[in-house]
């Protein structure tokens, strides 16, 4: 490439946000970019294309008849040297694959917010060189950034100055824009390039890990089942945070990493369970191992400021520092975010936790992917409200769920002899008189919500998950949705497993994707089934006869009163 | 004014029914004038919305939304409570009542009765203008103590001298426009019914002595989902001292020797009846024609003993039965009515 112009930037000056691009200035010789420009303003062939959003004259350059005068920077060399330097500044392996364009924008023209997110075989990054004579900020034509599908949510603004390039990568959230043109002519080149790694979304998420009950079998030989945690055990925790990186979609090797994120002691539980590393990496791969071994040793503070500041460097508690490749850096916040999202709906009331977490996320929101976005945007929005609100935040997830119940007009719900509310009340008291755990009462306390309040929709499992906490929330998920013949079909094939550490897991195809249950989730889905039926006064339906419906049931699945 | 929610929330167990047909069916058959709609449904349970039927369905009548809006102001839904109660006569001693919905003249009632606190074997008379004998049975069964009711859905209990309670169970869609009048006869077992059906109407059944005995025994209350409500009917029997007539002979009250308390209690459509979604939608009588049948009614009353011994007047406008284009006329003929009970008070 000729040294005196240069389109692309150093990685350094690739900015993150609202998603990884850079602006560069008088990118190309101002020869070269005359003449391309007079080429565009006399003999180039325009042709209109107008769809719902946009309305712009383009040029295709990818043929070799192009003038003299443009075989400068049009040709193929050229196109190599721009593909790796974008591979460079954007930390991709980049295909041997280009495409290039130009549009010219008259006054009146204008393209509207879109993301020309990647899909199958899209383009996956974007380089634009803008060309114009005299423009002002009165032309208009400004290309915007936006945080998200809202014309409000403007996060920068690139005025369309001669001989300037941008440079992005195209995602779910890559939402641009440009103003119209009040005046003038607005031309732009336009390439287009193929990251060689782009993963499409693939269907290995959500399936069961491999040597689960291994795995829950080893923590629980550390001592995560007997040790406290947040109102339950650390098994609790640990169980819940794989689950979250499950829902968000992410790879096993990440919840993998989850689920032991904590195996060697933290920095707020130094305490390590275990320091045997090669027994580690046996049971979660090498991969994940080394996120935990990372996650473990660091000092937080130093996570953060290196995920800021893009120093790649973590300072650990025994004071060494430790390099980290970006991608281990991103993969270490999602794990961390699911960490957050696991503990967090259990400290509702703690203002100054919420609030540095949650300045925490809006640094690093565009690390996680779009699932994660819209629950952590949803939990973050719910507590940040309540506590703006000064509303008394209930202590107890019971109290919380209550209120919620009342206020939804649960009392006013016609269910069986009596008002939904009282129902509800007597499904959870008679679990408590079982001797169920609190996450098995607060969920036969909630259980009818996805039938009567709203639909299990990622939103709506978010807010209830920060009212019930995760356990109850998927207990009460798993009612609504796993059929009764399902429910028999999984006790059938579960119940040869009798005792509490002998978990094992079905896999059941629900509406909408396959979910894992354990044995134990089982179990208390038939607990509150039954308690469900036991609400209900002057039943109609004989016990036996309705118990028939779970087809054989280990009587030590069942509570001690109906068992006998 | 205010909204009265007429429409229930529900919440059913699946394993309780074959399927959501028989769901449907059988809330249906509870719910009075209602349609069951299904909001939401998880593997477990259904959440059925009781919808007015008059605002599920296009009304037959087509002026009727227009008409309510701009006789009483309201919709379709609002105007599932609309009634207008006032006392009439010199000393306030009548009860009057005017409703949309014919289902509030048991309200009016049942302030007569909680005023009066009659005994069980106290005999009145139940003059009806009706084309139809609203005798079907409610979604309620009888509990021991006299006058009161449990529904069948849950553990209320609707007693006839508590209007509160009865206006409750109207508005739950417990007692609904054909089924209003068993609880009081059901209540007051001698009480003498007598149904007075528009001209040319052919009486299914004269004079009944005796009669009209309600199937209403006491059920379980907690068996609601089996039981089938839909075929319930009053039943012939001994019990009681009732004398049941249906005419379509208006010198008929000339012959009543009653001289004990009178309700008289008159749907608008009997005068008209077109668009009864029972029948094809007939045409529609000249005001002149209507006009003349109510004053016929007024003269008739006015020949008979009835007027001077009403305790309880009700009217209902009957929409989709009685022409919202014909109100005006109606609420005239209400006024005259009024007048003339008041004449004799």
């Amino acid at each position: 490439m000729n040294s005196s112009w240069k389109v692309v930037p150093d990685a350094a000056n690739v900015c993150k946000e609202p998603f990884p691009h850079f602006v560069m200035a008088n990118v190309l010789s101002d020869t070269l970019a005359d003449s391309i420009l007079h080429w565009f303003e006399t003999d180039a062939v325009w042709h209109l294309h107008t769809s719902s959003f946009f309305s712009q004259y383009e040029l295709d350059l990818s043929y070799d008849d192009l003038p003299v005068q443009c075989h400068e920077f049009f040709n193929r060399d050229i196109y190599g040297v721009l593909i790796q330097q974008m591979g460079r500044a954007f930390g991709r392996d980049m295909m041997d694959r280009v495409s290039v364009t130009a549009h010219r924008l008259l006054p009146g023209q204008m393209i509207g917010i879109h993301t020309d997110e990647p899909s199958g075989d899209c383009e996956t990054h974007r380089l634009i060189i803008q060309l114009n004579r005299g423009w002002t900020e009165a032309n208009g034509g400004h290309l915007v950034f936006f945080s998200e599908n809202d014309a409000e949510a403007i996060h920068s603004v690139v005025s369309p100055v001669h001989n300037t390039s941008i440079g992005f990568e195209l995602s779910d959230r890559s939402y641009h824009a440009v103003e119209r043109i009040f005046s003038g002519v607005r031309f732009t080149i336009i390439f287009s390039f193929w990251a060689a790694r782009y993963e499409p979304k693939i269907d290995l998420a959500h399936l069961p890990l491999p040597n689960y009950r291994n795995l829950i079998e080893y923590l629980a030989t550390q001592g995560a089942e007997d040790t406290l945690h947040s109102r339950g055990t650390l098994l609790d925790h640990l169980q819940g945070v794989e689950r979250i990186l499950d829902r968000w979609g992410y790879p096993m090797y990440l919840r993998m990493a989850g689920l032991f994120h904590s195996i060697y002691g933290t920095e707020g539980f130094p305490k390590p369970r275990t320091s045997d590393r090669e027994n580690v990496k046996n049971l979660i791969g090498e991969r994940a191992e080394k996120l935990v071994d990372h996650y473990c040793s660091m000092i937080r503070r130093s996570f953060v400021e290196a995920t800021i500041s893009d120093h790649k460097i973590l300072l650990c508690r025994d004071g060494s520092d430790r390099p980290v490749t970006e991608k281990e850096l991103h993969d270490l916040v999602v794990i961390d975010l699911a960490n957050i999202a696991e503990l967090l709906p259990r400290l509702a009331d703690k203002a100054d936790i919420i609030a540095d977490d949650c300045f925490w996320y809006r640094q690093v929101r565009y690390i996680v992917n779009r699932d994660a976005r819209i629950e952590l945007d949803t939990l973050f929005g719910c507590l940040l409200s309540n506590l703006e609100n000064e509303q008394a935040l209930p202590n107890e997830a019971e109290q919380a769920i209550l209120a919620f119940l009342e206020n939804a007009g649960a009392s006013n719900v016609v269910h069986g002899e009596s008002n939904l509310l009282s129902n509800l009340l007597r499904v959870r008291d008679q679990l408590i008189a079982w001797g169920s755990p609190v996450e098995i009462a607060m969920a036969g306390l909630a259980h009818s919500i996805y039938c009567w309040i709203g639909d299990p929709t990622p939103a709506n499992r978010s807010i209830l998950r920060i009212v019930l906490g995760e356990t109850a929330e998927r207990l009460v998920y798993l009612y609504s949705t796993l059929e009764p013949m399902q429910l028999r079909a999984a006790i059938s094939c579960l119940s040869d497993v009798d005792s509490r550490h002998d978990e094992k897991t079905v896999e059941v195809r629900l509406k909408e994707e396959s979910l894992s249950i354990s044995t134990n989730e089982i179990k208390m889905l038939i607990w509150i089934e039954l308690a469900c039926y036991m609400s209900l006064q002057n039943t109609y339906l004989d016990f036996e006869k309705y118990l028939e419906h779970f087809g054989p049931v280990p009587l030590s699945w069942l509570p001690l009163e109906t068992g006998e | 004014m205010a909204t009265i929610d007429c429409e229930e929330c529900l919440v059913l167990e699946k394993f309780a029914f074959a399927d959501m047909d028989a769901a449907i069916s059988k809330m249906a058959a509870i719910y009075q004038d209602r349609v069951p709609v299904l909001r939401r449904e998880s593997a477990r349970q259904w959440c059925f919305d009781m919808k007015l039927s008059r605002a599920f369905r296009p009304p037959r009548d087509k002026f009727l939304e227009e008409n309510l809006r701009r006789n009483f102001d309201v919709d379709l839904v609002q105007s599932c409570a609309l009634q207008f109660s006032e006392r009439l006569g010199t000393n306030k001693k009548i009860f009057y009542g005017l409703a949309l919905d014919h289902c509030y003249a048991l309200t009016q009632w049942s302030r007569w009765y909680a005023e009066h606190s009659p005994d069980r074997e106290q005999s009145i008379l139940l003059v009806h203008f009706d084309a139809h004998d609203d005798l079907g049975s409610p979604s309620i069964v009888p509990i021991a103590e006299l006058g009161q009711f449990r529904s069948l859905i849950d553990l209320s209990v609707m007693s006839i001298s508590d209007v509160r309670s009865v206006n409750h169970f109207i508005h739950r869609g417990f007692i609904g426009i054909g089924s209003f009048i068993l609880p009081l006869l059901h209540t007051l077992p001698n009480t003498q019914f007598i149904h007075v059906i528009p001209q040319g109407n052919e009486a299914t059944w004269v004079r009944r002595q005796k009669e009209m005995v309600l199937d209403m025994e006491e059920r379980a209350y907690g068996d609601y989902m089996a039981m089938s409500l839909t075929t319930r009917r009053p039943m012939h029997g001994e019990k009681g001292n009732r004398h049941s007539v249906q005419t379509n002979d208006l010198s008929f009250l000339q012959t009543i020797d009653h001289y004990g308390s009178v309700f008289l209690d008159i749907d608008l459509d009997y005068f008209c009846n077109v668009y009864d979604s029972n029948q094809p939608i007939g045409i529609e009588p000249s005001p002149k024609v209507i006009k003349q049948r109510m004053d016929d009614v007024i003269a008739a009353l006015h020949d008979s003993s009835i007027l001077k011994n009403v305790e309880v007047l009700t009217l209902a406008l009957s929409p989709d039965f009685f022409p919202s284009s014909l109100w005006s006329l109606a609420l005239d003929f209400a006024e005259n009515l009024k007048k003339a009970v008041s004449e004799h008070h």
